[in-house]
C-alpha cells in the first residue's frame, strides 16, 4: 500500500533539448512490427495460446531496458512476452490500448485487448485484471508480480514553465512523433479524424505537414431529406450539416485535405448502442457517446479504403492534459459531471481515467484500423503545466494555437469541446437523451456480454474510473 | 489532523479509526445529502453503490480525506477493496496518516 516512487526522468525545462531525449523513447519501440506496438489488433490474433508466444521483439527489448533503469517509451502499446514459464505485460504510461489477463482454471494464462475475449476463454470476469498503465507485470501460475511501474498523475508540475517554452517543446515533440510516423507507416493511408475544434486541427495541421496519402473524415447527422439527397450525390455543403463538419470541413480545405463526409441519420443511433458499448469496453456515458461517433467514422473509414493499412490519427487525450472538460445540461439532467476540486487535481483524475474506456483504439481496430493518438507522447509535457496556469480560461489556445496550421486557424470552431456534444440539440449526448439511453441501460447492456456473471461482478470492473488491477506482489 | 496527530499518543488504532469514520461521515453529510442520517449512514457498504456518491462525489470524497489528512492515496490504493466503505476508508486514511509520522 505505499506510495510508489515516480521512475520518470527528471524533467528538464530546455525542452527543445528534452525532445532529443523524446525521440530515443518514441524511437526505442521502433522495429520491423512497431505497428504492432501501436495497434490493438495483434494481441487479440494471438489470445487463447496455451501461453502467449509474442514474436515481436520490440516487446522483449522494451521490457529489458525498462527492467535495466530505462523508462518505458511513450506513445501507445500493450503486449505480452513470454520469460521462461511465466509472461511479462507490458502497458503504455497512459494506458490507451488496453490490456486484460487473467488464468483460467487450468492455469493458463490469457491475455487480450479486450476483457471480454479473456472471458470467453475461460477466465472468470472476478479473475480478470488490467494491467495498469506504465507498469511491467509478470504473471505466471504463482501469481502477479509487479516489476515496476510509474504513474503520469504522479509527475509534479513545474512551477517555472513559460507558456512560451511549453508551446515550443510541444511543437517539438509532435514534430519527432510525426517523424516517427512518417517513417513507420511509409506508404499507408492516414486518417484525420475532425471535429472542427483545436485538438483535431493541430494533427491534420501535422499530418498534412509530415505525412503522404493523408484523407480527412468528420461526421454530422442528417434529416432524412438531406440523406436522400447525400445518396443522390449532393455536395454535403448544401445540406444541412452541422456547424463542426463545417468548419471540420473547413480545415481540410485550409490543409488541402480530401474530406470523406459521414453521415448518419439521427434514428441511427438507437442501432448503434450495443456495438458503442462493446466496443468501448465501457458503460459511462461520456465514453459511450464518444464511441458512437468514433464507430461511424470507422465504418465508412473502413468502407471507403478497403484492403489498405489505414492508420486512423485522432485529437484525443488533450482535454485530460489540460483539463477543460465541461458539464453539460440537457433539460433537468446534467451529463458529465466534474468534481469539485482544484483543476490540478482534476487533470490527475482525468489522466488517470484514461485506462479505462475503449473508445479510440478499441473502436478503431474492430474494423481493421490502427487507431492513432498522437497527443499520447506529450502526456509527461502536459502533466507538468502548474496548477495556477489551468486555471486559465484561455491556455488551450494560449498553449497549443500556434500548432495549427496558419491557414487552419480562422476555421477552427473554438468552443468545440467534445465529439458528441455539437449544436443546438448537443449531437450524440442529446440524442442517447431523447432515446431514455442512460448509465443503467448502458451498464445492463454492458453486463448482457456476460450471461453467466453476476450484474455486481461485471459493475466491479471499473472502479473509480479504473479497470480493475489485480492483486500483485512488487519486486523482481 | 491536528487534533488526531496531538492525541493520538493516547488513542488506541481502533479509536483513531473512530475519529477518522466520524470525520468523514460529517463530510458525507454536509456535502452530499441523502436520505441517510448520521446514525442510518451505512460504515460498511459502498456509498457509490448506495447511491449517496455519484463517480464525481467520490472524487470529492477522496480529495478531501487527502487534504483534510494531508496524504496522497496512490493509484493503486483506489479500489473498491481498499476504500469501498467508510469503514474501509477510514483504514486506507488511518494507514496513510501513520505512514506520514
Amino acid at each position: 500500500m505505499a506510495p510508489r516512487q515516480s521512475s520518470f526522468p527528471r524533467y528538464r525545462r530546455d525542452v527543445h533539448a528534452d525532445a532529443q531525449g523524446a525521440l530515443a523513447k518514441i524511437v526505442f519501440g521502433r522495429n520491423p512490427s512497431v505497428t504492432e506496438v501501436l495497434s490493438a489488433v495483434n494481441l487479440l490474433d494471438i489470445i487463447g495460446y496455451p501461453w502467449i508466444r509474442y514474436a515481436d521483439w520490440s516487446g522483449d527489448d522494451i521490457i529489458g531496458q525498462y527492467l535495466a533503469g530505462r523508462p518505458l517509451p511513450y506513445g501507445q502499446y500493450a503486449f505480452a512476452v513470454a520469460h521462461g514459464g511465466s509472461i511479462r505485460l507490458a502497458r503504455d504510461p497512459i494506458g490507451c490500448n488496453k490490456l486484460f489477463f487473467g488464468l483460467t482454471s487450468e492455469g493458463r494464462v490469457v491475455a487480450g485487448n479486450r476483457a471480454v475475449q479473456v472471458w470467453r476463454r475461460g477466465v472468470p470476469l472476478a479473475a480478470i485484471g488490467s494491467c495498469p498503465p506504465g507498469h511491467v507485470l509478470e504473471v505466471s501460475r504463482a501469481g502477479v508480480r509487479d516489476l515496476g511501474g510509474s504513474d503520469v498523475s504522479a509527475i509534479a508540475p513545474d512551477s517555472e514553465l513559460s507558456v512560451a517554452e511549453f508551446a515550443a517543446g510541444s511543437h517539438a515533440f509532435l514534430e519527432r512523433a510525426f517523424q516517427w510516423l512518417a517513417s513507420e507507416f511509409k506508404g499507408c493511408r492516414f486518417v484525420v479524424c475532425l471535429s472542427g475544434g483545436l485538438d483535431s486541427g493541430i494533427i491534420a495541421s501535422f499530418a498534412a505537414t509530415h505525412l503522404s496519402n493523408v484523407a480527412a473524415a468528420s461526421f454530422t447527422y442528417l434529416d432524412h431529406n438531406d440523406l436522400q439527397r447525400h445518396a443522390l450525390g449532393a455536395p454535403v455543403g448544401e445540406l444541412a450539416v452541422s456547424e463542426d463538419f463545417r468548419c471540420a470541413a473547413a480545415v481540410a480545405g485550409a490543409l488541402e485535405l480530401p474530406l470523406l463526409p459521414v453521415v448518419r441519420s439521427r434514428e441511427a443511433v438507437a442501432g448503434a448502442v450495443q456495438t458503442s458499448v462493446h466496443l468501448c469496453q465501457d458503460w459511462r456515458d461520456f465514453n459511450v457517446h464518444c464511441a458512437t461517433v468514433n464507430l461511424f467514422l470507422a465504418q465508412d473509414i473502413r468502407a471507403a479504403f478497403p484492403g489498405e493499412t489505414v492508420v486512423v490519427l485522432t485529437g484525443d487525450l488533450m482535454n485530460e492534459y489540460i483539463c477543460d472538460y465541461r458539464e453539460e445540461r440537457v433539460g433537468d439532467m446534467i451529463y458529465y459531471k466534474l468534481p469539485r476540486i482544484p483543476m490540478d487535481k482534476r487533470r490527475k483524475y482525468f489522466v488517470r481515467g484514461l485506462d479505462a474506456g475503449d473508445r479510440e483504439i478499441g473502436v478503431f481496430s474492430a474494423y481493421g484500423l490502427t487507431a492513432c493518438q498522437p497527443f499520447a507522447v506529450l502526456a509527461e509535457h502536459y502533466m507538468r503545466i502548474p496548477a495556477p496556469m489551468l486555471e486559465r480560461s484561455d491556455l488551450k489556445w494560449a498553449l497549443n494555437g500556434a500548432l495549427l496550421a496558419p491557414q487552419v486557424t480562422p476555421h477552427v470552431n473554438r468552443a468545440k469541446m467534445r465529439a458528441q456534444v455539437g449544436g443546438k440539440d448537443l449531437g450524440t449526448l442529446g440524442l442517447y437523451h431523447r432515446l431514455g439511453v442512460g448509465e443503467a441501460q448502458l451498464r445492463r447492456v454492458w453486463q448482457a456480454q456476460f450471461p453467466t456473471e453476476r450484474p455486481e461482478t461485471c459493475d466491479d470492473f471499473i472502479q473509480f474510473g479504473r479497470y480493475k488491477a489485480p492483486r500483485y506482489t512488487h519486486g523482481e | 489532523m491536528n487534533q488526531m496527530c496531538a492525541n493520538s499518543g493516547d488513542m488506541t488504532a481502533a479509536d483513531q479509526q473512530a475519529e477518522i469514520v466520524v470525520k468523514l461521515v460529517d463530510y458525507i453529510l454536509s456535502q452530499h445529502p441523502s436520505k441517510f442520517t448520521r446514525d442510518t449512514l451505512p460504515r460498511d457498504e459502498s456509498l457509490l453503490e448506495l447511491g449517496v456518491l455519484d463517480s464525481a462525489g467520490v472524487i470529492e470524497f477522496i480529495d478531501f480525506a487527502e487534504t483534510t489528512w494531508g496524504i496522497g492515496i496512490s493509484d493503486e490504493d483506489i479500489t473498491k477493496e481498499r476504500m469501498g466503505s467508510l469503514n474501509k476508508m477510514a483504514a486506507l486514511v488511518q494507514h496513510y496518516a501513520a505512514q506520514k509520522k
